[in-house]
């Protein structure tokens, strides 16, 4: 649950929008016909859930987020069906009518300029997506009759220096979904092949 | 009577028992120096910091002040850097 990436609006969307563009292979954009066949295919692949290994969440996150935010709580552009609190576990639902607003994003669906920087994009840098939200600290925890067993993602790694390895490390970890041990004992501690040992004292 | 006599060989007066009082205190007041003297001899505050694979830090001390004084140095050594670019 906890790392299976789901995605809301994809679930709520994707089905719709892929049938949708499997039957318009091409929107006109400004002047310009744009082929959205192969997109529909890397769209229309896996379960639309945002693993790293495929290029379909990035294509489903360049088209959620031409959207303002509002947009994903309202009847408009986006949801037919905008969010109800009588009935908030099943609304907002349902894709919007094919309005100009939703055609041109469709035409992100475009994919020759995935994964390099998309046009118009509001969160792709050169770089990738900048990480700042998301979880920080995540522990799974047991007891059990020889005292506690946890593992751990920090996403944000432990240090603040960019220049360390540290710096990223657990992030990658985060993103691979591969936890990390948190040490109790001391044998766990002493154990560690990475173990430095530092002795730090104030003035009298 | 000899063996009480011996038990106790003067009969204590009222002098001596300050006498004797004056000194106890002066040693309770000498043992109380030199103990500040080790102590002052010693850092007010010290831990240990162990880091572990991708450099989580372990603290060890012997009081709860060197536990806060390791806790806060280990955080600047891993936020040091961010927290002085931030600022």
């Amino acid at each position: 649950m906890l790392l299976s990436n789901r995605s809301l609006s994809a679930e709520l969307l994707r089905p719709e929008l892929v049938k949708r563009c499997q039957a318009t292979s091409s929107v006109t954009l400004d002047g310009q016909s744009v082929d959205l066949r192969k997109a529909c295919q890397v769209l229309s692949a896996r379960d639309g859930r945002y693993e790293v290994d495929i290029v379909g969440p990035v294509l489903w996150r360049e088209f959620i987020t031409r959207y303002e935010p509002a947009e994903l709580q309202r009847s408009g552009a986006l949801f037919a069906q905008g969010f109800n609190p009588a009935d908030p576990v099943n609304t907002p639902n349902t894709l919007a009518a094919d309005q100009d607003g939703s055609r041109q994003s469709l035409t992100t669906l475009e994919p020759h300029k995935i994964p390099e920087r998309v046009k118009g994009s509001r969160f792709l840098g050169k770089d990738g997506y900048l990480i700042n939200r998301g979880s920080s600290f995540v522990m799974a925890l047991e007891y059990t009759a020889q005292g506690p067993r946890a593992q751990a993602f920090l996403t944000c790694s432990q240090l603040g220096d960019p220049t360390s390895p540290l710096f990223y490390d657990q992030t990658q970890l985060f993103s691979a979904k591969k936890w990390r041990r948190i040490l109790f004992t001391e044998a766990e501690i002493k154990a560690d092949p990475n173990l430095q040992t530092i002795r730090v004292t104030s003035g009298k | 009577m000899r063996t009480l006599r011996f038990a106790a060989p003067h009969r204590f007066t009222g002098r001596m028992w300050l006498a004797a009082g004056m000194l106890s205190a002066l040693a309770l007041f000498a043992a109380a120096l030199i103990a500040e003297r080790a102590t002052q001899s010693k850092p007010r505050y010290e831990a240990g910091i162990r880091r572990t694979s991708h450099g989580i830090p372990h603290l060890t001390a012997r009081d709860w002040g060197g536990l806060g004084f390791g806790e806060g140095y280990a955080t600047e050594q891993s936020q040091f850097v961010s927290r002085t670019a931030a600022s």
